[in-house]
C-alpha cells in the first residue's frame, strides 16, 4: 500500500509538539546560520573556548558525576531498591533478555567504538605523555611493555562501567517515574520529584526536551555525518582507490534510508533485529579476531588490563577529580568522553527506559553497567590488544600511515595481516554500518517522542521527519563543514544533562527513602491504573 | 522456488527486489574481496554503490519481515 503524503502530513501536524520541535529548529536553525556567517570564529575559536573554559572550571564536578553514577548504579544492583519492579510487582518484560541487551548496547555506542578500539590503546602506548599520548599515571617511555598496559588500562577508563553508569543514571529515574508514577516517558521527567507530574510538559520542562533533543541531534548527526569518511578511509586504505564527495553523498544518504526504514518499523522489528544482527557480528568478528590473531598475547594482556583497570579504578577517579598538574591529558581525554557520554545519557537512556518495562532496577542496572560494560571491555581488549601486538612486534608499522588518521585505519591494517584477514576487514566494514545503524534508529525513535505531544506516540510522519533530520544534517556538516563546531556544541551541552541527570537521581533516592523503614517490595507504589499513553513506544 | 521465497519472507515484489539486490551485491563484494585485483579494478564508486546495496538491501529486508505474530496470524 503507497502512503498517502496528505495523511502523513496531517498525522504529522497533529502529533507535533510544536514547542520542543520549534525550539529545536529554531536553535538549529541558528546554529547553522552563525557557524554559516563566521565559519572560523565559531568553529576553531568560540566553541572550542567554550568547551576548554566549561571542562577548565567544572571538570572535577563532571568527574565527580560520574563517580556518584557508577556509586548509584552499584547501589540499585545491591541494595533493596533494586527489586523494585518498573510496571509494578506483576508487570512482564516486553522482550527477550538477549533482544533487550541487544537493542541497549547496539544504541548507547556507534560506530566509534570500531575505531576507538582500535586507535586509542595505539595513541596513548605510542606517544609522550601530552596532549595526545601516553597517561600521566602510567610514567614509563612509550612504546614499552609498561605502556602497553598503561595504554589499555587507560583505554578501558574511558569505555568501561562509567559510560554505561551515565546512561543508568538518566534511564531508571525516568523509567520508575513513567512506570510506576504515571509520568510522561520524556527526559524532562527527571524533574517530576521536585516539579510535579503535573508540570513536567510545561512549556519551561520543555526547555529541557529541548535540550536533550539538540544534544542527540548534535551527537548522532555528526556521527552519522562522520561515518561517511570514516567508511571511505577503509575502503582507500583497502582497495588503494579514492573517493569523491559523491562517494560520502551515498554511503550517508544509504545509512540515512536504512535506519529510517528501521525506526519506522519499530522496535518489535527493525530496531530489534538490526540490533540482534550487530550483536551476532560483533560477537563474531570479536572471537574471530581472538582465534586468528596473537591469541596467547589477547588472553594475558586482557588479563591484565582488567587487572589494572579495577585496580586503579579509584585511582583513576581520584586523578580525574584532581587534575593539577596532568590537567591537558584529562580534559583532553577523561573529561571529553565524561562530558560525550552525559550528552548521550538523555536518548540511550531514554530509550533504556522505554524498553525495561516489567524489568526490575537491579536487572536494567546491571545490564546497563555490567553486562554492556563488560561486552566494550572484551571488545577494546580484544581488537586494542591486537593493534598493540602488531605495532610491537612490527607486523606493519600503523604509526608510519600518514595519508590516514590514525584511528580511522589501525584496524583495517591490523586485520589485514592475519589468516583470513578479508574476512575480518569484511567484519569491520559490515561493524562500521550496523554500529550507526543501531544508534541512528534508536536515536531518531527517541527524538521523535520527544518531539511529539505528550501521551503520543510517534507515528510513521514524526519518525521520518526526525530520521530525515538527522541524516540531512549530518550529510550538510561535512559537505558545506561544520561537523566539529557541532560536535564540540553537543559535547557542550554534555555539561547541564549531568548535573540534570544528577538532580533526577537525587530525588529518586528521596522518594525511596521515604519508604526506608518498610519492606522495599511492599511499598513498591501500584501503577497508575491508566498508564501514561506511549510510555510505550512501539 | 516459490515455498524458499515464502519461507525466508520474500512474499512481495518488493522483499524479493531486496533479497535479489542483496544477493547480487554480495556475490559482486564477495569477488572484490577474495579477488583483490577486481576491486582494485573497480572505481570507488561502484564499490560503494556495491557495498551500500549490499548492507542497505539487507537491513532494509531484516526490518521489512512481518511481525512473528502479524505472520502467525496470517498464516493461521
Amino acid at each position: 500500500m503507497t502512503p498517502d503524503p496528505g495523511a502523513l502530513v496531517n498525522s504529522f501536524r497533529e502529533e507535533v509538539d510544536v514547542t520542543v520541535t520549534g525550539l529545536t529548529l529554531l536553535v538549529l536553525g541558528l546554529f547553522v546560520l552563525v557557524r554559516a556567517t563566521y565559519p572560523e570564529q565559531v568553529s576553531q575559536e568560540v566553541l572550542p573556548a567554550v568547551r576548554e573554559e566549561m571542562l577548565a572550571l567544572f571538570g572535577p564536578l563532571f568527574a565527580a558525576l560520574m563517580v556518584v553514577f557508577v556509586l548509584f548504579a552499584l547501589v540499585i544492583i545491591v541494595g533493596p531498591w533494586g527489586k523494585i519492579r518498573l510496571g509494578g510487582e506483576d508487570a512482564t518484560p516486553t522482550y527477550s533478555y538477549p533482544a533487550y541487551f541487544a537493542m541497549f548496547f547496539s544504541a548507547g555506542i556507534a560506530a566509534g567504538i570500531v575505531f576507538w578500539a582500535a586507535g586509542e590503546p595505539l595513541f596513548y602506548y605510542a606517544f609522550e605523555t601530552g596532549d595526545a599520548g601516553m597517561p600521566p599515571f602510567v610514567g614509563e617511555e612509550p612504546g614499552t611493555a609498561a605502556a602497553e598496559r598503561g595504554a589499555m588500562q587507560a583505554t578501558f577508563f574511558h569505555w568501561g562501567i562509567s559510560a554505561w553508569s551515565a546512561y543508568v543514571a538518566v534511564a531508571i529515574p525516568i523509567a520508575y517515574y513513567a512506570y510506576n508514577r504515571g509520568g510522561p516517558l520524556r527526559f524532562a521527567t527527571l524533574l517530576m520529584p521536585f516539579v510535579g507530574k503535573e508540570n513536567v510538559t510545561h512549556p519551561l520542562a520543555k526547555l529541557v526536551d529541548v535540550l536533550a533533543v539538540f544534544a542527540t541531534i548534535g551527537g548522532v548527526a555528526v556521527s552519522v555525518g562522520l561515518v561517511g569518511p570514516q567508511f571511505l578511509s577503509g575502503v582507500e586504505y583497502h582497495w588503494g582507490t579514492e573517493t569523491t564527495d559523491a562517494d560520502t553523498s551515498i554511503v550517508i544518504v544509504g545509512i540515512t534510508l536504512v535506519f529510517i526504514i528501521s525506526v519506522v518499523t519499530g522496535v518489535k522489528r527493525g530496531i530489534r533485529r538490526i540490533a540482534g544482527l550487530n550483536l551476532l557480528l560483533f560477537i563474531g568478528a570479536g572471537l574471530l579476531v581472538l582465534a586468528l590473531g596473537p591469541t596467547r598475547y589477547i588472553i594475558a594482556n586482557t588479563a591484565w588490563a582488567f587487572v589494572d583497570y579495577a585496580a586503579n579504578f579509584a585511582q583513576m577517579n581520584a586523578a580525574a577529580l584532581t587534575t593539577s598538574g596532568d590537567a591537558a591529558w584529562y580534559n583532553d581525554w577523561t573529561l571529553f568522553y565524561w562530558v560525550w557520554w552525559f550528552s548521550w545519557a538523555p536518548f540511550a537512556g531514554l530509550f533504556l527506559a522505554s524498553i525495561s518495562r516489567g524489568r526490575t532496577l537491579r536487572t536494567v542496572a546491571a545490564t546497563g553497567v555490567f553486562v554492556a560494560g563488560l561486552a566494550t571491555l572484551l571488545w577494546f581488549a580484544v581488537v586494542g590488544n591486537a593493534v598493540l601486538y602488531t605495532q610491537s612486534e612490527g607486523l606493519v608499522d600503523l604509526l608510519a600511515i600518514e595519508a590516514f588518521p590514525l584511528e580511522e585505519v589501525a584496524g583495517f591494517a591490523t586485520f589485514a595481516t592475519f589468516p583470513f584477514g578479508e574476512v575480518l576487514v569484511f567484519g569491520l566494514f559490515a561493524l562500521i554500518i550496523t554500529w550507526i545503524v543501531t544508534s541512528a534508529d534508536t536515536s531518531t525513535l527517541v527524538v521523535a517522542i520527544l518531539g511529539t505531544k505528550p501521551g503520543i506516540a510517534p507515528e510513521t510522519a514524526t519518525r521520518v521527519f526526525w530520521g530525515v533530520l538527522q541524516g540531512g544534517m549530518g550529510l550538510g556538516l561535512i559537505l558545506i563543514g561544520g561537523a566539529d563546531a557541532l560536535q564540540t556544541a553537543a559535547v557542550v551541552t554534555g555539561g547541564p544533562i549531568g548535573v540534570l541527570a544528577f538532580v533526577g537521581i537525587a530525588g529518586l533516592f528521596v522518594e525511596f527513602s521515604r519508604f526506608a523503614r518498610e519492606e522495599v517490595a511492599d511499598q513498591t507504589p501500584e501503577p497508575d491504573p491508566e498508564p501514561e499513553p506511549g510510555t510505550e513506544v512501539s | 522456488m516459490a515455498g524458499v521465497l515464502e519461507r525466508v519472507g520474500a512474499t512481495t515484489t518488493g522483499m524479493q527486489l531486496l533479497l535479489l539486490a542483496w544477493l547480487l551485491s554480495g556475490q559482486l563484494l564477495a569477488v572484490a574481496f577474495w579477488l583483490p585485483e577486481i576491486g582494485e579494478a573497480l572505481s570507488a564508486t561502484a564499490l560503494i554503490l556495491v557495498a551500500m546495496t549490499f548492507v542497505g538491501a539487507g537491513l532494509a529486508y531484516l526490518a521489512l519481515l512481518p511481525f512473528e505474530p502479524e505472520r502467525a496470524a496470517a498464516s493461521g
